[in-house]
């Protein structure tokens, strides 16, 4: 039995479950089908397939501590364009065009007059990207409000469509906040030698949520594990001393946390520094953590550690069975001379969402879809990423959550650690079902 | 019996109502009330709003900076409060008017500015700044936190459309809500904010917190409760930029904690700053001045945050206290005294 055959047995995705989640997708996407020919979506109409490029502004930080996730989307981002243009664009016939890119670090008021000035200049067929869960809860209403076509890949704040439900021209291929902290909730249920537990988020939204959702299920599925502190350093924290010292004194069986980017890389080289490691017996870093942030750390990766969350955006993971997946983390390698992180994966979801809503808008339709109808196609669709059957809710993704442990032991040609061991746990059991409320969700939610 | 205004002495209104000041004042609130309707050009008329709202914030501001000379780095904790107040009392209350939601919101600004303005006027200069945006960032921690699950946390809260004594203007499309109704209710309560502030600060009460301004030593010898006075200031100041938070939270739709913290103090003290915070009108061009130049920034280059210090750097070095609006009517003098001459 070769690694990745016996992988795919170590995870949780019976050959059962995926079936019936296939089969769930097709039901859906007919009936989708169904409404994209039957509901009247806008009295305008575009016939064959227009000539101009279909042209796409791009938001995200590129300016900032959050910009580490940007250049990974902008990068991914450039290069799949690119390669989709080479063959003729989408549906092999019409060019996309990155006409410009918005920096989320001006802010929401300059963002919303953006897209206000984008929807009224009437130059561009649709939004994509954003990282930042606040601005997306601002930009995402006034886009719908623009009936401007908004494509989110990033953000993970459940309160989007829970706080909009009635977004006609609004999606997103990013799976909620949920997923990381359930899946690490599913991960401690089948821990035998966890009986502590202390968590470190960031002191803003993302990382309250997390902290809430991860506490609270863990209440209801493992009741005799006691959460022992929950702290929360400043988003950009540059010294966490005296965190790494407190958690160090309280040596829990666990440590969970959701800090992203720079600040997971700061907290773990800290923590390593100062011994944090040999006092707890797991981490679990649920923060779109990846290999930019193994790179970053260089050997610095304790191994005590398991690494994942959203969906499986590791280079490593399913890479060897996966030709499209190998084909990604090549090309990008070969052009960035870095393998790919959470950001460039979302927004690999993202533009195959496009190419697959297009394909399949065109396809009942027969001609280009308006903005309504082709986010209306993007709604209940599928398409194939490397955790497998990546598939929309609606208008949202459930994404399954995936883990990993930091290892040196692989053939790509960087000289840090990655990831391997993967553990996967399916979208059904870490995300809420749909038309149900996240936190509702969560309050109830029962041991697997 | 004549009509005597207080603020103009001993001139009769009729001689008021030809001032040209006034004239073109009119004139050009007559051009800004078209503007949507000939245009129908949706983003100038966002941008417009945008920069009106800021414009009541910052000549608000301009009370306590201009006029009663105490810089305050806290004036974002009444501008969010008249985010939060709008926001709360529409979602917890039920209260969808805007005209109530507006007056309720300076309320409130006034509430927390009298507050603030009790615990902080006895100190002077930097100490009043620090103990201003420290007071101020409490409230900005106080909706971090999330307390009571008021504001939820930095993701902050949507703002849906108000309707305009029980007219259900909100039914309106989003396009149509702002270019034939909300421009409209932004331009009036700006018109009202400068009248409102034109008479009050060449009142006794204005000319009083001139005098503590220029010799807070001699104002109180001369029996004015200083003190008192500097409360009354941060109040009215308060209310004001509480009207131009209110304002924005509907033209914005979305609040998050952002708007209640030092870095806003900050951009209203630069719009002050920028448009001179030695005239009257000076907040209102430093508003304009400074939400333009981001927005032309953010256009051209990647490198705007860059742009945008270069540019306050030069004005503020160079025009100091009389900004753009100063420094252009300092060179309107020159050119006409030059005029004369020959």
């Amino acid at each position: 039995m070769d690694g990745e055959t016996e992988r795919m047995n170590d995870s949780r995705l019976s050959r059962r479950t995926y079936l019936k989640g296939a089969a769930a997708v097709a039901g859906t996407g007919a009936t989708a089908g169904c409404a994209l020919l039957n509901e009247d979506l806008g009295q305008d109409s575009i016939e064959g397939i227009p000539d101009e490029p279909f042209r796409i502004v791009q938001l995200l930080f590129e300016s900032g501590p959050a910009a580490f996730y940007g250049e990974q989307a902008k990068n991914a981002t450039d290069m799949l364009v690119d390669q989709i243009n080479a063959e003729g664009g989408l549906l092999g016939e019409r060019e996309i065009e990155i006409v410009d890119r918005l920096d989320e670090g001006a802010g929401l008021d300059s963002l919303i007059s953006e897209v206000q000035a984008i929807a009224q200049e009437g130059e561009v067929d649709m939004l994509f990207s954003i990282i930042s869960s606040a601005h997306s809860l601002g930009v995402a209403p006034a886009a719908n409000d623009q009936q401007m076509p908004f494509l989110v890949t990033m953000p993970g704040t459940y309160q989007l469509f829970e706080e909009n439900p009635e977004m006609d021209y609004v999606v997103r291929t990013a799976g909620s906040n949920a997923a990381g902290a359930i899946g690490a909730v599913r991960m401690v249920e089948q821990m035998d030698n966890v009986e502590t537990v202390v968590t470190i988020d960031p002191d803003y939204a993302w990382g309250h949520d997390h902290q809430e959702m991860f506490t609270t299920a863990l209440e209801n599925v493992r009741p005799d594990i006691d959460v022992v502190e929950s702290r929360y350093p400043d988003l950009g924290e540059t010294d966490y001393s005296a965190h790494v010292s407190a958690i160090a004194g309280e040596e829990p069986d666990l440590l969970f946390s959701s800090l992203w980017g720079g600040d997971t890389a700061t907290f773990v080289s800290q923590g390593v520094d100062g011994g944090l490691f040999e006092q707890v017996g797991e981490a679990l870093l649920v923060g779109d953590t990846g290999a930019p942030l193994l790179r970053e750390l260089g050997g610095d990766m304790p191994e005590n550690v398991w690494l994942g969350g959203r969906a499986g955006y590791q280079p490593t993971y399913r890479y060897e069975g996966d030709e499209a997946h190998q084909e990604f983390v090549d090309d990008y390698y070969e052009r960035y001379d870095q393998l790919p992180g959470w950001g460039a994966y979302h927004d690999w979801a993202g533009l195959k969402t496009l190419q697959e809503g297009v394909e399949r808008a065109v396809s009942i339709i027969g001609d280009w879809p308006t903005g309504e109808q082709l986010m209306a196609a993007m709604n209940d669709i599928s398409v194939e990423m490397p955790h497998g059957q990546h598939t929309m809710r609606g208008p949202q993704a459930a994404a399954p959550a995936v883990f990993g442990r930091p290892t040196d032991d692989h053939d790509f040609p960087v000289d840090h650690m990655l990831t391997s061991d993967f553990e996967f746990i399916s979208a059904t059991e870490v995300n809420p079902p749909t038309g149900v409320a996240t936190m509702e969700w969560v309050d109830d939610i029962e041991p697997v | 019996m004549s009509t005597r205004l207080p603020t103009f002495g001993n001139v009769e209104l009729t001689e008021t109502l030809q001032d040209w000041r006034l004239l073109s004042g009119i004139v050009l609130f007559v051009v800004l009330a078209l503007y949507p309707g000939i245009t129908l050009n949706a983003y100038h008329t966002r941008l417009l709003t945008w920069i009106m709202c800021f414009a009541i914030a910052a000549m608000g501001f301009n009370i306590v900076l201009g006029y009663t000379g105490l810089l305050s780095f806290g004036h974002a904790a009444f501008f969010g409060t008249g985010m939060y107040t709008v926001v709360l009392v529409m979602g917890q209350a039920g209260i969808n008017d805007l005209v109530v939601l507006l007056l309720l919101a300076m309320i409130m600004s006034g509430i927390v500015g009298a507050i603030i303005g009790a615990l902080s006027v006895k100190t002077h200069e930097i100490y009043f700044a620090l103990l201003t945006l420290a007071l101020a960032q409490l409230l900005y921690i106080l909706a971090v936190r999330d307390i009571g699950g008021l504001t939820r946390g930095t993701d902050g809260i949507g703002v849906s459309r108000p309707d305009f004594f029980g007219i259900p203007v909100s039914e309106l499309s989003a396009q149509i809500y702002l270019l034939g109704f909300y421009y409209h209710v932004v331009l009036v309560a700006l018109a009202a904010t400068i009248v409102l502030l034109w008479f009050v600060l060449r009142s006794p009460f204005g000319l009083t917190l001139k005098m503590i301004r220029e010799n807070e030593t001699r104002a109180e010898m001369t029996g004015v409760p200083v003190l008192r006075y500097r409360v009354y200031s941060m109040i009215l100041s308060a209310m004001i930029v509480g009207l131009g938070g209110a304002l924005y939270a509907v033209l914005i739709g979305h609040i998050t904690p952002e708007y209640l913290d030092w870095t806003m103090s900050g951009e209203i003290v630069f719009m002050a700053l920028l448009g001179g915070i030695g005239t009257f009108f000076g907040p209102v061009i430093g508003a304009g001045g400074f939400i333009m130049l981001q927005e032309l920034a953010l256009s051209y280059t990647e490198y705007w945050h860059f742009t945008m210090g270069l540019v306050l750097f030069v004005v503020v070095l160079t025009l100091r206290e009389n900004g753009i609006w100063g420094g252009a009517k300092t060179l309107v003098e020159m050119i006409t005294d030059r005029r004369g001459e020959q």
